[in-house]
């Protein structure tokens, strides 16, 4: 474990390189419900610089995703580090903000693995001709209402209610081990995404 | 002489690779390919199993995995057909349905005596009286029917497959020359295809009709295209588009835009006497023991035919060396093959039929005869009798996708008529048999398919009229044919149906197909119609003097292929929330218990002691699971006021009211608090397992009426506590900043401030009767805030769970929606009239059903009540009236330690419903005299959760 | 039951990402006891084509309405309140 922005998370589970491997040939699952969230209501196209098509996440300068629920409603997603830019950015005026944080247990499944993954216990269509980076899908995940946003081509971030995250882990690691994979620390992520843009 | 043919040009075993398994304990010698069946045959075995009800001999007939004959238990696993189980070495092959063995089944006298007694409906007709000796007769039915018998214990998740959602542009099922050339034609126009075939390899009638080049080029081609193949893969059903394939350990969901078809046609075998003895072979299915496997059908053969198949088939196997005893042709006219039959010197006869089959293990002879005329008669002596009575398409997936199918009275058969859209047929199950038809039909569907979603570029060549269904091309058999012998002719292998048992069922009524099908069982068995369905029809159309059209086909359905219902059974899901304290109560050693979908602490060993704690301190309890709302905006106090029966915009902010949620009918459905945060935000609790529900029915409002209000769902984002109990105050001042005394924070008071650092909104709220404050902050710091208040309070706080909690409320009589209300509690009922106030101008929901309710009260009422002496009604024990007829029920009912009696909540009539009037509670047999209590046991005047 | 749906926001989904809301029927005002109890228990229940209210429970939340043909599940219209006329 380690300590990030506040965060206890899980650095790695014993063996990064191993995790390492993983990731990139079959798949890895991270937890990263630490990732800062908030649901903004009314028209964001203003704040976040552009009007967001349905389906589809908007990443801004600073990493952060903008993905629209609804016209009305826009789930904001962001690293913990950038939470307290993105927070004092959305209350600008007298703009309806909730924060859910904490409503929100995510996983990455990240691999070239990870649409086989998903497909054992998700009905939403994520062949990359059909949901390309940056496709947000609100949709039902392991039976139970969820997220899912195409971070990369080779990561799915996928989100469902912070009560259901222990469950969610036992069916994703379930159904990763039969795929020849496992669960990956954040050091492997970062090391993971590293090596891919270099 | 050996069983095995020289190597046969397509063969799929390989003869330098040997592997050994065991059949009933005894080895088997198989050869890398072989499967079960071929092995076996070759090995000199020809009984595969005993029949479902007369336990008569089978042996391999269809060889494609089709009929029920060849049924085997593989290391333990049932209902395995061996023609198409690959052997594998050190595999425990065991045969199902015989005692104490195949060669010598005692339930087999059931065949040689039971002629008259057992026709259709026999068990139902026989065994009703005496009634209560059924369970005996089941007993010896059951086990004297069936087909074989599941192990006693099956090894947890053994049979536990993966779901794969497969999204694709095509679906193609079926990979013969049709489909594989479907395939490969929508992969080249760019589309994303999938695949699907039942064999180990793709190709079909290719593999052992000589085109096994032809099939593995075409596979290679589709491959190459990017075609996912799945082979050993059954298409089960189609179900609104979704079509769902058994792969071994996978059970794939495929969702295409376009499907294909080419699942091509079943032989079908005829009805005569003795039709059922080993040795008696479908075509095709010993052109593929031959092909395939290399193993010799038989020595001497007969072959029956209706068209051209069968005598393509006799030509085939000449080759191999099987001696051709006589072949006949049902049809008049002779054909080019059976020209080229007679040039080898076989005897062909035109217009005749095979009338019985006789032998006692196996066929040792048949008797032939001409339908037309009763006088003809021939008998030749043979080891193998191969019969084809015409090919039927295999039209049932087609036609649960929506397609209708229709009797062609030149083909005999019935057919693909209409094509639901984004549906396409080809190869023979559209008309295409012929090789290069069905090549040409399954290009044109799959560059049709792709084109329909908009890929490939060139004009379709016009659709040339099928083959199939020209006259001449088959003669159509008689529906059961009879030498006139006691032989049984069956209509139906699986379910031991002979052509007997149609006619008694129209005599006995049940005259429709539909009818028969259920009061005979034909069709309903393993091979779910494939064999039987249009002999059945035939037989019926005799009896009844109908044309098969009248009598008509049942219904397609589900699942087209044999499947363990194990392999249905995928990954378990079963979403369990959990609170963010949820490890902690693990450890404390919690008794967990579902609660609505949340997995909950409902004791920690001591649930009487836990209440009491609360009383005498001071008690912790996780209520996480509460359903927490924001509802915020301009009309957010608006937008409450009409979905309460009470008064929330007159609310404070920083105040508390409890509400009561009805339906427009005055039905209770849910409760919980509302807290006013500042002018426009208001935070509403629901009970725990209604917290979706009244999620669902505030946005299903806001939607219709559409006012300025927004929603967010806060359940899982926060977790939340309630310290409650006397020293509550002094422990939680411990850990907060908040002005906690009575005057700065009083009962039904919110205050927003930290807790043990964290930011949280505390409500005073008396759920269990005394002084308590509700912790609600970020789910994240869960464990937290929870070891902090245990910490701040440590000698004075126990943690306290669910159960304890309904003893704390019960003394309160707070009810527990669903617990104490069902679907028809209105608030007046339970005695809540001060939660609603009809002279509110809203037309809030209830409104006009709750007035009219307050008008016309209803016969019971929901009061507490006491027991005297220590026995706890059950919950759901009958309340009696006056006269002694059931008027209420008991809802709870518990042992107070703190008050020292048995103390419940019960709707009983409305005029006992005053204190100190007895009700009479009938519990399992004995009638208790209970005492009504309208006013709360303990605290009633709430000075406790003032304090 | 395994028909698709189109949410407005979402797009496709299997039906099981739904909550179904029942006929569309009109609230009343002030209604008499038997429009009450009509709007309260009856329902037309048409074989064929009727307005239904939808909610996608597992995605993105939103009420919305369908024109369903109850024989065959073939949705031919979706559209949020106030959209279908």
């Amino acid at each position: 474990m380690a300590e990030h922005d506040g965060w206890s998370l899980a650095h790695d589970y014993g063996d990064e390189s191993r995790e390492r491997a993983g990731l990139l040939g079959t798949v890895g699952f991270i937890d990263r419900s630490h990732l800062c969230k908030l649901e903004l209501h009314g028209d964001v196209a203003e704040l976040a610089g552009a009007t967001l098509v349905p389906g589809t996440a908007m990443c801004d300068e600073h990493g952060a995703w903008w993905c629209p629920l609804t016209p009305e409603r826009t789930l904001v997603l962001g690293a913990p580090g950038d939470a307290p830019r993105l927070r004092a950015r959305v209350t600008e005026g007298s703009r309806s903000v909730a924060e859910v944080t904490c409503g929100l247990a995510a996983l990455t499944l990240a691999g070239p693995l990870a649409g086989e993954l998903l497909a054992r216990f998700c009905a939403i269509d994520v062949r990359p001709a059909v949901a390309p980076v940056a496709a947000f899908r609100p949709g039902s995940i392991a039976r139970t209402p969820g997220y899912l946003l195409r971070e990369r081509d080779d990561e799915l971030l996928i989100m469902v209610g912070w009560a259901l995250g222990e469950y969610l882990w036992q069916v994703v690691a379930d159904a990763a081990a039969k795929l020849g994979g496992g669960p990956a620390g954040i050091a492997a992520l970062r090391a993971h995404r590293k090596a891919l843009d270099a | 002489m050996s069983s095995r043919l020289p190597p046969q040009p397509g063969e799929r075993v390989a003869r330098e690779r040997e592997l050994k398994f065991t059949f009933d304990g005894r080895p088997v010698q198989a050869l890398a390919g072989d499967t079960i069946g071929s092995a076996l045959y070759a090995a000199g075995q020809r009984t595969f199993s005993r029949s479902f009800k007369y336990h008569r001999r089978r042996g391999l007939m269809c060889c494609s995995g089709q009929c029920p004959n060849c049924l085997v238990a593989v290391d333990g696993e049932p209902g395995v057909r061996a023609c198409t189980e690959p052997a594998r070495e050190g595999a425990e092959v065991e045969h199902l349905n015989a005692t104490p063995n195949l060669e010598l089944d005692v339930m087999s006298a059931v065949d040689a005596f039971g002629g008259p007694f057992t026709p259709p409906g026999f068990y139902y007709k026989t065994f009703i009286r005496p009634r209560r000796l059924w369970p005996l007769y089941e007993k010896v039915l059951r086990h004297a029917a069936g087909l074989g018998r599941l192990p006693r214990e099956q090894h947890e998740r053994r049979w536990r497959t993966e779901y794969r959602r497969r999204h694709a542009d095509v679906l193609v099922v079926g990979g013969g020359l049709a489909g594989l050339s479907a395939a490969a034609a929508a992969a080249e126009a760019g589309a994303d295809v999938v695949l699907v075939d039942d064999g180990v390899e793709p190709g079909g009638r290719l593999l052992w009709e000589g085109g096994h080049e032809r099939a593995r080029e075409l596979t290679v081609r589709a491959r190459e295209a990017g075609v996912e193949l799945l082979t050993g893969a059954s298409a089960l059903g189609h179900f609104d588009g979704l079509v769902a394939v058994w792969q071994g350990e996978t059970l794939h969901q495929i969702r295409a835009r376009q499907h294909v078809y080419a699942t091509g046609a079943v032989e079908q075998p005829l009805v005569f006497a003795g039709n059922d003895l080993p040795g008696v072979m479908l075509s095709g299915g010993a052109l593929r023991l031959a092909a395939l496997y290399a193993v010799v059908p038989g020595r001497r053969a007969v072959v029956a035919t209706t068209c051209d198949r069968g005598l393509e088939t006799a030509l085939a196997l000449a080759d191999t060396g099987v001696q051709l005893v006589a072949v006949t042709d049902l049809r008049q006219e002779r054909s080019a093959l059976g020209a080229a039959l007679e040039e080898r010197g076989v005897e062909v006869l035109q217009g005749w039929t095979v009338l019985a089959a006789n032998g006692r293990r196996e066929v040792r002879g048949v008797v032939l005869g001409r339908p037309d005329d009763e006088a003809a008669r021939l008998e030749r002596s043979c080891d193998l009798l191969l019969v084809s009575g015409g090919d039927a398409p295999a039209t049932s997936l087609c036609a649960q996708a929506g397609a209708s199918t229709v009797y062609d009275p030149v083909l005999g058969q019935f057919r693909l008529d209409v094509l639901p859209p984004a549906v396409r047929a080809a190869g023979q199950l559209a008309g295409f048999g012929e090789e290069d038809a069905a090549a040409a039909s399954g290009e044109r569907a799959g560059r049709a398919a792709a084109s329909a979603i908009g890929l490939g570029q060139g004009e379709l060549a016009p659709e040339q009229p099928p083959l199939d269904g020209r006259a001449g091309v088959c003669a159509l058999p008689p529906a059961a044919a009879t030498d006139g012998s006691r032989g049984r002719a069956f209509v139906c292998l699986c379910e031991d149906v002979t052509a007997k048992d149609i006619p008694r069922s129209v005599a006995e009524g049940y005259d429709s197909i539909e009818l028969c099908k259920r009061y005979t069982t034909v069709t309903m068995g393993p091979c779910q119609g494939k064999m039987c369905q249009l002999a059945s029809i035939r037989l019926m159309a005799r009896e009844t003097g109908s044309s098969i059209e009248q009598v008509g086909g049942t219904t397609a359905r589900p699942p087209w292929a044999s499947v363990p219902l194990g392999a249905l059974a995928g990954r378990p899901f079963e979403p369990a929330k959990r609170s963010a304290i949820h490890g902690r109560h693990r450890e404390l050693g919690a008794r967990i218990q579902w609660a609505g979908d949340w997995r909950r602490a409902y004791d920690y060993g001591d649930p009487e002691g836990e209440a009491l704690a609360v009383h005498e301190s001071a008690g912790l309890i996780d209520v996480s699971t509460l359903g927490k709302l924001l509802v915020r905006g301009a009309d957010a106090a608006r937008f409450l006021d009409l979905l309460y029966p009470n008064r929330l915009s007159t609310l404070k902010p920083g105040r508390i009211r409890y509400g009561v949620l009805t339906s427009d009918a005055g039905r209770i459905f849910d409760d919980g608090t509302v807290g006013r945060l500042d002018q426009e935000t208001f935070y509403v609790t629901t009970t725990s397992s209604g917290a979706g529900a009244v999620e669902q029915w505030f946005s299903w409002w806001l939607a219709d009426w559409r006012l300025d209000v927004q929603l967010t769902d806060v359940t899982q984002a926060l977790a939340a506590v309630n310290i409650a109990g006397p020293r509550a105050r002094e422990i939680l001042e411990r850990l907060t900043d908040l002005d906690c005394s009575p005057e700065a924070f009083g009962y039904l008071d919110a205050r927003q401030g930290s807790v043990a650092s964290v930011p949280a909104l505390l409500l005073r709220i008396g759920f269990v009767g005394e002084l308590g404050y509700e912790v609600h902050y970020p789910a994240a710091y869960g464990e937290h805030v929870w070891d902090a208040i245990l910490e701040a309070g440590a000698g004075q706080i126990r943690p306290f769970g669910l159960e304890p909690q309904r003893i704390l409320r019960l003394q309160k009589q707070h009810i527990l929606v669903g617990q104490d209300t069902d679907s028809e509690s209105t608030p007046f009922g339970a005695a809540m009239p001060w939660a609603v106030k009809l002279d509110k101008e809203e037309p809030f929901i209830g409104k006009w059903a709750l007035a009219h309710i307050a008008e016309h009260p209803a016969p019971t009422t929901l009061v507490g009540f006491t027991l005297p002496d220590g026995r706890v009604p059950t919950e759901g024990a009958v309340v009696l009236d006056a006269a002694g007829t059931a008027a209420g029920q008991v809802t709870s009912a518990r042992h107070s330690r703190q008050l020292g009696r048995v103390i419940g909540m019960a709707w009983v009539p409305a005029a006992l419903a005053k204190d100190g009037a007895t009700v009479t509670i009938l519990d399992e047999g004995s009638r208790i005299g209970a005492s009504v209590v309208t006013e709360p046991f303990h605290d009633p005047a709430g000075e406790l959760l003032r304090s | 039951m395994s028909f698709l749906l189109e949410c407005p926001h979402c797009g496709i989904r299997e039906v099981a990402d739904f909550a179904f809301g029942g006929e569309v029927c009109k609230r009343p005002q002030d209604p008499s006891f038997r429009e009450l109890c009509e709007y309260n228990y009856i329902r037309e229940n048409v074989a064929g084509v009727q307005r239904e209210w939808w909610y996608h429970r597992s995605g993105c939340r939103t009420w919305f309405l369908a024109e369903r043909d109850t024989r065959t599940n073939e949705v031919l219209r979706i559209g949020l309140p106030g959209e279908l006329t």
